[in-house]
């Protein structure tokens, strides 16, 4: 056996085993630019780039999961598609289970790439329309040839199905056939299908009815229970990120700014972003209706191509100072756990979970 | 405070004619009123028949869709007969409406500042000068930064959050008696939908103008609706003040849209979902439309299509077996 099969197997034979250790994900300054401009100018003069994601670093825990919010544009799904490596990478390491991946050889990511699965957004456009359910489901246990027989294959794409709540039925129906939150759980078959450890779910209830969205966050969780499995949340709403998410990253503008427990966050944010984020959700409970928001935030999202120098953020803070304009600043811990990239974090954040925190004490 | 009826609308009906030569139907015996002043939000998931409401009222459905109404009146006139012509007239100044993708409704053509003071100068009868004045002076009302450039600019040049505030400015321009919004912050991100909102409630703080508000979005209308209509498969099935809806509802499907709503404010949010799906227009249940995913359904909801009727001052409920402080299980 050469050295690189035998690492390989080595490889296959770990990941065949239930990862023990406490970060099955580690992302370490990671750094996605898209060239923009003219590909026929080359040289400084034509060219600019849209920084994606720039330089951002977090861990998702061993069966938990990691909720990434932040407004249109900000890098979300960037940072999701170059960790699984549908986009490459700038710059930057991913850690899987302690293996970098994002400069990994072809033939090991394909070791790889079952155990990290992702669910799109919109169940519309993400699923093959000329494509039986079934043959959806038994795609990636095709190509990874996990299955001895077509018996076996059978048994295995059915029972997904029921594991999401399909009728076995459905199985030689067309997507079209389905509705928004039937063909989000065709999506979701298909991505436990190779029993990953990790999902990506990138906005994977957005484009659903509520009461919709409720049956697919439920059976997210149950899910997650039953297969140990760990979550990369990602949203443009907090509301959704929060009911899933153990710890919960803020993006604006391809940078994380905030990075801390869920119920922390929601209760004292230390960022002004988030403190804006969260004042911007309108709460269901009419009794509560704020008269004026004071943390509410102004101003439109800078554009990417041209981010603000120093503190991206700074056109849009109302706490502002000279330093914010030309010093990036620094992502530090403030409390355990609690990570933010500030040079005035806020001290006693106004959140919207206060008053349940004083009511429970 | 006395309230006059803007708007009132009695039995409206919409059908789409099929290709079969059939009908189905997407509205049925739609009728409420709202007075002046008065924000009434509709709520509903995907294609329960708001938009088609909606485009009713403003007589700006086409073909295939039908609408009859016993009436629709506007200050007290009916306006369900009124030909294409007089209801061009109507829309822009006594009537108006904002959509969810401003671009739609915007024209690419032409300037923010030509289609404002088009607007204004149709409407109000006053000569180009004036009319542009008063076009700056509703953009800046409107907390677009820098008015007199953003007047000459294209919508392309203008952010999704701008886009809406300009269509704002149109849609109040002549200060109308009646607005429809519908679903005005659903493609917006999350704090430029809040700007978009707060804006929306000081323009109408102290304006006469009556606002129908569309959304699928419970927290919006917590945040902005004085009374609500809750939809389902084409009916309205619960009518109550924003308090009563959120705290004492009657309907079994609002308090499943409660329910399904996730509570931002508090640590331990459970979610309950309803079961199944919305039904489809060509293949309505029999009784009660919600009768399949209703956990209190009994026989009679299978063959008996609940009428909406009053339970209380205020609150009206169209169900068989409605809740009585069932809810409120906290
Ligand atoms: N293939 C690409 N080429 C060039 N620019 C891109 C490409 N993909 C994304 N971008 C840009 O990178 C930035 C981040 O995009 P991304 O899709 O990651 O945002 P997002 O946070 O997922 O937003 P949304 O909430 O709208 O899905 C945006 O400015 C986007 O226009
Ligand atoms: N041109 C059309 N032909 C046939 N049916 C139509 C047409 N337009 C709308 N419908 C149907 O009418 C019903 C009501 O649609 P409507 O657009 O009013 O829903 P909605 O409540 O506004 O939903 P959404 O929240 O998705 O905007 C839907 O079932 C829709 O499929
Ligand atoms: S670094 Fe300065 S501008 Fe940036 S968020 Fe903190 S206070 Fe605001
Ligand atoms: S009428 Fe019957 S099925 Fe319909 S909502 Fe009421 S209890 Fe449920
Ligand atoms: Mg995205
Ligand atoms: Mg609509």
């Amino acid at each position: 056996m050469t050295k690189a099969r035998e690492r390989a197997e080595q490889l296959r034979q770990e990941l065949a085993r239930p990862y023990e250790g406490e970060n099955l994900l580690e992302v370490r300054h990671l750094k996605k630019y898209f060239r923009t401009g003219s590909r026929f100018l080359p040289g400084k003069s034509g060219q600019s780039y849209i920084r994606a994601v720039d330089d951002v670093s977090f861990t998702v825990k061993s069966g938990q999961t990691l909720g990434i919010v932040g407004e249109s544009g900000c890098g979300k799904s960037t940072t999701g598609n170059t960790i699984i490596r549908l986009l490459e990478k700038t710059s930057g390491e991913v850690y899987f289970q302690g293996h970098e991946i994002s400069d990994m050889s072809k033939e090991e990511m394909e070791i790889i790439r079952p155990n990290i699965q992702m669910i799109f957004q919109d169940p519309y456009s993400s699923l093959n329309p000329r494509m039986r359910v079934f043959d959806i489901i038994a795609e990636p246990l095709r190509t990874h040839r996990v299955c001895k027989s077509e018996g076996e294959l059978r048994e295995q794409v059915l029972d997904m199905m029921s594991v999401v709540g399909l009728q076995p039925d459905y199985a030689s129906r067309y997507p079209h056939e389905f509705s928004g939150g039937q063909r989000q759980r065709i999506g979701i078959a298909r991505a436990l299908a190779l029993r990953p450890k990790l999902i990506i779910c990138d906005e994977p209830v957005s484009a659903l009815d509520v009461s919709i969205q409720a049956q697919v966050l439920n059976l997210l969780a149950s899910l997650q229970k039953e297969f140990h499995l760990s979550y990369i949340f990602i949203a443009h709403g907090l509301p959704t990120v929060k009911h899933v998410s153990d710890r919960i990253a803020v993006m604006y503008l391809g940078q994380l700014v905030e990075l801390a427990g869920t119920d922390e966050l929601f209760a004292s944010p230390c960022h002004p972003y988030t403190e804006g984020l969260l004042a911007a959700i309108p709460i269901p409970d009419p009794a509560l209706r704020k008269e004026r928001r004071s943390a509410l935030l102004q101003g439109d999202l800078p554009s990417p191509a041209n981010p603000p120098s120093g503190c991206r953020f700074h056109t849009r803070c109302a706490h502002c100072k000279e330093i914010c304009e030309e010093t990036v600043p620094a992502w530090r811990e403030v409390r355990p756990g609690h990570f933010v990239a500030c040079h005035f974090p806020v001290e006693n954040g106004r959140g919207i979970l206060e008053r349940q925190d004083a009511a429970v004490k | 405070m006395e309230r006059q009826t803007t708007l009132e609308v009695r039995n409206l009906n919409v059908y789409f004619k099929t290709a079969g030569g059939n009908r189905t139907q997407a509205v049925r015996n739609l009728s409420f009123q709202v007075g002046s002043g008065e924000l009434l939000g509709i709520v509903g998931e995907s294609g329960c028949g708001k938009s088609v409401s909606s485009l009713a009222i403003m007589g700006l459905l086409e073909f295939p869709a039908i609408a009859e109404a016993d009436k629709i009146c506007l200050m007290g006139t009916d306006i369900s007969k009124n030909s294409r012509e007089e209801m061009r007239k109507l829309r822009g100044s006594e009537l108006s409406m904002i959509f969810q993708e401003p671009m739609t409704s915007l024209n690419p053509l032409f300037t923010i500042g030509a289609q404002l003071s088009d607007t204004i100068a149709l409407h109000q009868e006053c000569g180009k000068a004036e009319a542009k004045r008063r076009a700056v002076e509703m953009l800046e009302k409107v907390g677009i930064p820098r008015a007199e450039a953003v007047y000459k600019s294209y919508p392309n040049e203008l952010s999704g959050g701008m886009r809406q505030r300009v269509m704002i400015a149109i849609a109040l321009a002549n200060s109308p008696k009646l607005l429809i919004a519908d679903e005005p912050t659903t493609a917006l991100d999350v704090t430029i939908q809040a700007q978009i909102l707060e804006l929306m409630r000081d323009l109408i703080q102290d304006s006469n103008t009556a606002i129908l508000f569309i959304t699928h979005d419970l927290g919006v209308i917590a945040e902005m609706a004085d009374r609500v209509l809750v939809m389902y498969a084409g009916s309205i099935v619960e009518e109550a003040d924003v308090m009563t809806l959120f705290h004492n509802c009657a309907h079994p499907y609002t308090q499943g849209l409660l329910d399904s709503t996730i509570k931002v404010h508090e640590i331990h949010d459970e979610l309950r979902c309803i079961e199944g799906v919305v039904p489809s227009l060509r293949d309505m249940p029999s009784g009660c439309a919600f009768h399949p995913r209703c956990p209190y359904a009994q026989e009679d909801c299978r063959s008996q299509r609940p009428e909406l009727r009053k339970t209380a001052e205020g609150h009206a409920v169209a169900c068989l077996h409605p809740l009585r402080g069932r809810w409120n299980h906290d």
